[in-house]
This record gives structure tokens, sequence and C-alpha cells, in this order.
């Protein structure tokens, strides 16, 4: 009797949602395929596990810079269109703090303060990087994290707090402007060239089994975002603030009545969220090791595809949607040609939000 | 301090535009005058391609400063435009050009940014363009005979680094990993089709990516003997660091005119001995005086690019004079006439000289920097030549043999 229960229970779910056995179907038949194409020597295990590194690395820088992009969104109900330049602005902002330790003495301030892209302090007289200088990335992670903070908590009282009661799509269009702004206040001080950054002589460590190398400046930006992303977990579940902006988030009006003094939790939000993005611009930059004045809007989509995806308002989506567009762009380089492998992760995208159109975490505000 | 430099240009350019605003209230229609050539000039001055483009405006603007020094009737009348190496902003600095009645233009660099502004500008206004771009593209398109270039195409190029890799470096398996744009993919198929051996992967890779290893692990996935990297400078940064900190120097790599560049080294950080390319030159009876008037008027060494660019003006203006009057479409009529055999011989020395004459209906030749610059029915010219480059182990420029490729 069990047995046919769960026959028909089958039969109706399979009824109800004929696209997920598809789907289904569909990522059974890709994994079976890997496994041939490891097992058959077609896919060498050193290179799906370097796909497998670059993808949760920059998934992970995706995933953080999208947690802010996401709580500002639950919180105040617009999407930013100025995060990556936020991000951007972090990023100059640190490096250019970790070039003037690195390089005192050694250069003049001046070359320090434009990073290399003009004047004698050069990526190789330099020579940053976390193996060679760690206290001038330290200072620079934590130089672009306060000036991050500062500049969106600026933003908004300048700009955004006179706007709060206008509908989304003002916001989003002043939004649009504020990136404008500083994108080419960025490229009006430092040009339009992008920049190498970071010394390439950083220690690495093998795993031998498979030939795979992780450089030290992987591992840290692993580590950093890790570590940010489990003290905002911390933060929403355990703390004061935390339940308040997570009572915000559900309901604004509510969240007043009851006493949680909205303009105080606005700010806060603001704080974690743009500190977060000065951290992934940094990180990123550490990783990736060049800099430019657009690095932050071109990375925006993704962004977006990771905290759209993830569903957006939830953190924990933006950084599980982070990782899943991470991964995929560079696994689909097992089954794709190499110019399908941007598109492979917004369609991977596409397909969960016909799934479930709230996203994964969908529904979850905040938390 | 590039502050100070941006700010100089910018009120250089507010300058430029307030006193054409007041010139053009002034003066009305200029192209009654009959004396007074108009050209522009279009360079990437900003974005990927921005070093590139300074160097190539410098020498695009020298033909006119030649021929206004010289004591003759005509004046040259040149204005420039920044494409910032992005079609869309090409387009709107071409219609700024149209619209202040420049009936030709000496540029863009870039592929994309020619074909856009050859179909939403040169074709519907009639406008001559003679562009540096270099893909095999440029050559069958459709231009109703507006479009001309003075560089050699990438089919040449192609044909270059594939001779390089076959006889000078003896590779016998190689993968390209060139950018998803139409210059690197018809560069990368036109070099899979003319290399004698085995191409074992053909990636392609987008600009602006964080990380190039994934995709230059698929690239170097069969082991070859060698890369084919086809990137501006860059995509060149990143896609180099990448290389270098995750894959065995063991892979030669060949390359294009887009790692030709002391930036490279500046900023990659790297032994870069495993690096051979080829890259274009000029060779033209020209280039000596060339040289001389560049070095004279900006202290520097012309770069690659240059000889193309002060052809493309050259070539212009010289067929404005022939053709006498202001029009895009008598101007390109007179391309060929003022550039291929039969005639007196101009270059670079006797260029005012070379404008009375045209102007006077003499039939002349002139002879480029680049080439001697003969156009063929395509608008292009007929023959490339290619020097052999590569890095030192402390980071230096070195160029060696010439290929030359018919």
């Amino acid at each position: 009797m069990q047995m046919s229960d769960f026959y028909s229970g089958l039969r109706d779910s399979v009824g109800d949602r004929p696209l997920l056995v598809v789907l289904g179907v569909c990522v059974l038949i890709l994994l079976l395929d890997l496994v041939r194409q490891l097992s058959s020597g077609a896919l060498p295990a050193r290179n799906l596990a370097i796909f497998l590194k670059n993808g949760i690395v920059l998934g992970l820088i995706v995933g953080l810079a999208g947690v802010g992009l996401s709580m500002i969104y639950s919180i105040l109900g617009f999407a930013n269109f100025a995060h990556g330049d936020y991000l951007t602005t972090g990023a100059f902002a640190g490096w250019m703090t970790s070039y003037m330790i690195a390089g005192f003495g050694a250069f003049g301030l001046g070359d320090l303060f434009l990073i290399g892209i003009a004047g004698d302090a050069t990526t190789v007289g330099v020579g940053a990087g976390v193996a060679t200088t760690p206290i001038a990335i330290l200072a620079g992670l934590l130089v672009a994290i306060v000036f991050t903070v500062f500049l969106s908590v600026a933003i908004d009282r300048l700009i955004y707090s006179r706007l709060r009661d206008e509908e989304g799509i003002t916001l989003v269009f002043t939004s649009l402007g504020v990136a404008l702004v500083l994108r080419y206040l960025i490229a009006f001080v430092w040009g339009q060239n992008s920049t190498g950054l970071t010394s390439t002589a950083e220690p690495k460590f093998s795993v031998s089994s498979i030939g795979l190398q992780i450089n030290a400046h992987e591992i840290t930006v692993a580590v950093c975002s890790l570590l940010l992303m489990f003290a905002v977990h911390y933060l929403l579940q355990y703390t004061k603030l935390g339940i308040a902006m997570r009572a915000m988030a559900d309901n604004r009006d509510l969240a007043s009545v009851t006493g949680i003094p909205t303009d105080r939790i606005v700010r806060s939000t603001w704080v974690i969220g743009g500190g977060l993005t000065g951290a992934a611009g940094y990180l990123m930059t550490l990783e990736s090791g060049t800099l430019a004045f657009n690095t932050g809007w071109t990375l925006l989509l993704l962004i977006f595809a990771a905290v759209i995806l993830g569903g957006i308002g939830s953190i924990y989506g933006a950084i599980f949607g982070g990782l899943l567009i991470g991964v995929a762009s560079t696994v689909s380089l097992v089954w794709l040609p190499s110019g399908f492998t941007q598109a492979a992760a917004f369609a991977l995208m596409i397909v969960v939000l016909i799934v479930r159109p709230n996203g994964l975490f969908g529904g979850v505000t905040t938390a | 301090m590039v502050a100070n430099q941006k700010r100089r240009e910018f009120i250089a350019t507010v300058g430029a535009v307030s006193a054409f605003g007041v010139a053009g209230c002034l003066s009305g229609d200029e192209n009654a005058s009959g004396n007074t050539i108009k050209v522009g000039v279009m360079q990437p001055l900003t974005g990927p391609l921005g070093s590139v483009g300074e160097p190539a405006r410098d020498a695009a603007v020298l033909p006119a400063q030649q021929v206004n020094d010289a004591d003759i009737e005509a004046e040259i009348d040149i204005q420039t435009e920044d494409t910032q190496t992005d079609p869309q902003a090409a387009v709107s600095a071409a219609q700024s050009l149209v619209d202040a009645d420049y009936p030709a233009i000496s540029g863009p660099l870039s592929t994309a940014t020619t074909l856009q502004v050859l179909q939403n500008v040169c074709k519907p206004n009639q406008i001559a363009e003679c562009t540096l771009a270099t893909a095999p593209t440029i050559t069958d398109v459709d231009d109703n005979d507006l479009l001309f270039r003075t560089s050699a195409s990438d089919a040449l190029m192609s044909q270059a680094v594939a001779q390089l890799a076959n006889e000078g470096m003896d590779v016998s398996s190689i993968s390209t990993f060139a950018i998803n744009d139409s210059y690197g993919q018809s560069l990368a198929n036109a070099f899979a089709d003319a290399f004698d051996g085995n191409v074992l992967e053909q990636v392609s890779f987008e600009s602006g990516q964080s990380s190039y290893t994934s995709k230059l692990t698929q690239a170097l996935s069969g082991d070859p003997d060698a890369l084919f990297i086809v990137a501006f400078t860059e995509n060149g940064i990143k896609i180099l660091r990448d290389f270098y900190s995750d894959f065995s120097s063991d892979t030669e790599i060949l390359a294009t005119s887009g790692i030709y560049n002391p930036a490279i080294p500046e900023n990659v950080n790297a032994d870069l001995t495993n690096i051979t390319g080829v890259t274009s030159v000029g060779t033209g009876p020209s280039l000596d005086h060339f040289n001389q008037a560049f070095n004279d008027e900006y202290g520097s060494e012309p770069g690659q690019f240059t000889w193309q660019a002060y052809d493309a003006t050259a070539t212009l203006m010289l067929a404005n004079a022939a053709a006498d009057s202001n029009d895009g479409a008598a101007i390109k009529d007179n391309m060929r006439q003022i550039a291929n055999p039969e005639g007196t011989e101009v270059t670079a020395d006797n260029l005012a000289e070379g404008v009375e004459m045209a102007m006077n209906g003499d039939d002349i030749n002139y002879q480029g920097v680049t080439s001697d610059i003969t156009f063929d029915d395509n608008g292009d010219v007929e023959s490339g030549t290619y020097s052999e480059y590569w890095f030192t182990s402390d980071g230096a420029l070195e160029t060696g043999d010439q290929i030359s490729i018919d």
C-alpha cells in the first residue's frame, strides 16, 4: 500500500512540475557526462579543479558585494545601480593606502597616490602583496571598508535620504546618476587605463595529487570573504540591531510603530552594506591584480544576477547566488565553447527564475 | 600628473569647442572658400586602445601642421575627436565631425568603431573614411567605396605569424586565445587557416574579466607547443599575469601588436622571454622624413600605427585638394588618383608642394610612410610589412627581422 502511495505521490508531483523533472534530467545528464569525461581523460581532473577554484573565488567576491546590494534592497526597497562604483571607489581608496605604506620612502607620495598608472611607482617597484607587505594589505583593506562606509552614508545623507518617499524608478535613475559621477571622478584623477597592482611573486600552495596551485592571494580572498559573511550572519541573527533590521525589512510601518528607530537602522544598513562592498572591491583587486575605473561597473551585472538568482532581499541568497553564478561561468567550459561562458551563467539564472520566480531564497527577506 | 594632464586636455577641448563655435558664426559656409581643406581625425584617446591612440592622433594631425607651416594657398582645417575605443562614442564623435561639415575622416583605429562609423555616419552622409583597422572583414564590407585603409589587412598579419611559428620557431601544435570581437576572431581564424600544424583549441574571451585562468586552462589543456594571444594591451596585462601565475613558461607565446607595448613589462612583473610577436612597421619611402618630423614636433619616437595614421590624413588631404572640394563623394573618387602610380612622386618631405600640385590638377603619386600606398579595388593597401619582436629578461622590447607579405 505504501509503495502505491509513494508512486501516486511521485506521479502527482511529476504532473505538477514537468519543468522541474526535465531540468533534473538535464542536470543528471550533465553530471553523468562530467564523470564520463573525467574517467575517459577527455577532461583532466586538474582542469576541473582550476575551474572550480576560480569559480568559487569569483563567486565569493560577487556574493560579498551582493550582500550589500541585497540588504539595501530589503530595507530601502530600491536597486542601487551605483553599487558597482562604490566597489571601485573602495578599491582605489584601499590600494592607494596600500601603495603609500608599501612604497613609503622609496617613491614620492604623488607617484604612490597614482598607484602606478603614471609616475615611477610601478607594480614591479612597489611589489605589494600579502606575503611581501602584509601590513600594507591589511591597512588597505581597512581603509577600503571605512572609506566606502563614509561614502555610502554621505551619499545617502546628501541624496537618497531626500528621496526616501519617491517611487522606485526615481531612485533607480538617481543611483545611475551617482554611479556615473563616481566613475568619471575616478577616471578624471586616475585615467581610463587599467593598471597592474599586486606582486606576482606570492607563495603558492599546491595540491600535488591533482596538480592544482592555490596562491596566497586567493586564500586571503576566500578567508576574508567567509569571515565577513559569517560576521553578517551573526549580526543579523543574534544582535538587537540584526533583529531590528529584519523587522524593518518585513514591515517598515510596523517596525516604526513598535519603537524601532528606523532612521538609525537605515544608516546602519548603509554602514554594513557599504563596508562589505568596499571589502569586496579591495579583495577582488587583490585576486585579479588589476584595477580600472570601470572594474565595479563591469562586475555589477554579475552581482545583480547573483542577487536576483538568490532571491533579492536575502543575504544568504546573495552569497549562494554569487557562488552559483561564479562556478557556472567557469565550469560551463566543460561543455560549452569558450564564447558562451558568460551567457551560460545568465542562462542558469533564467532557468532558476522560471522554476522559482522569487529566486532560490525568495520570500525570506534579509535572513 | 595624470590629473593635470586631464585638466589641461579638458580646458583645451573647451577652448577648441568654443573657438570653433565662434568661428562658425563668423565665417559662415566654409565650403565656399575653396582653399580650406577639411579633414576630421578620430582616434581612441581613452579606453582600451588609449595608449596607442594618442601617438596615432599626434601623427594624424602632423600632415596638416606641415602644410600649414608652408607658404601655400591652401589651409588645412583639422578637428580631432576621441572614439573612447567604443563604437557608440565613435558614432557620436563622427556625427559631430559631420555636423561641422568635415567631408572626410582619418581613422579610427579599431575594427568595431570603424564599421559602426561607416554604417551610421559615412554611408548616409557620403563621408570618405580612411581607417587604420586591420580586420580582414574590412576588405569585403559593402562601403559604396567610401572606406579606405592605410594599414595592411590581418589576413596578411596572420600569414606573418604563421610563417614565424612554422619557420622561425618550429612550433607544431598551437592553441589560439583571442578577444571576442570582429578583430580577434577574424585574426585567430585566419591564423588557424594559415598555420601548418595542429590547432588544438580556439578559445575566445571577453574583455574586462576578473580572471582569465579558467579560459587559459581550456586553451592549454592539450599541452600545445605555443599559445597565440590576440589581445589589446589592457586585456593583455591581465591575461599575461594569469598566465605567469598559474602556467609553465615552457609554452611559447605568440602575440600581435597589442602586446608590443612597454606597459606590458611594467604591469605584468614576470620573465617575458617566452613571448615572440609580430607588429606592423612602416617601410615606405617617406619613413625617414616622417620620423624626423615626428621627433621634431613631439620629441618622441613614433610607435605603432603612427605611420598608418599619417598616411591616412595625408591621402585624404591630397584627395581633397585634387577634388578641389570639401565633398566626400569627390574625395573618395580621387583617392586612387593621388595614391596609385603614374604621376609626380609626393612624400612626407614635399607634402605641401604635393597639395599645390593636386590643386592645380597635376597627376601625383603619394609615397607613404607605411608603404608606397597603392589602393586596390577594395580600398586596401596591397602588401604588409611586419617586424618580429620579443622581450629581454629585464623587460626591454626588442625588434628583429622584418617579414613582408604580399
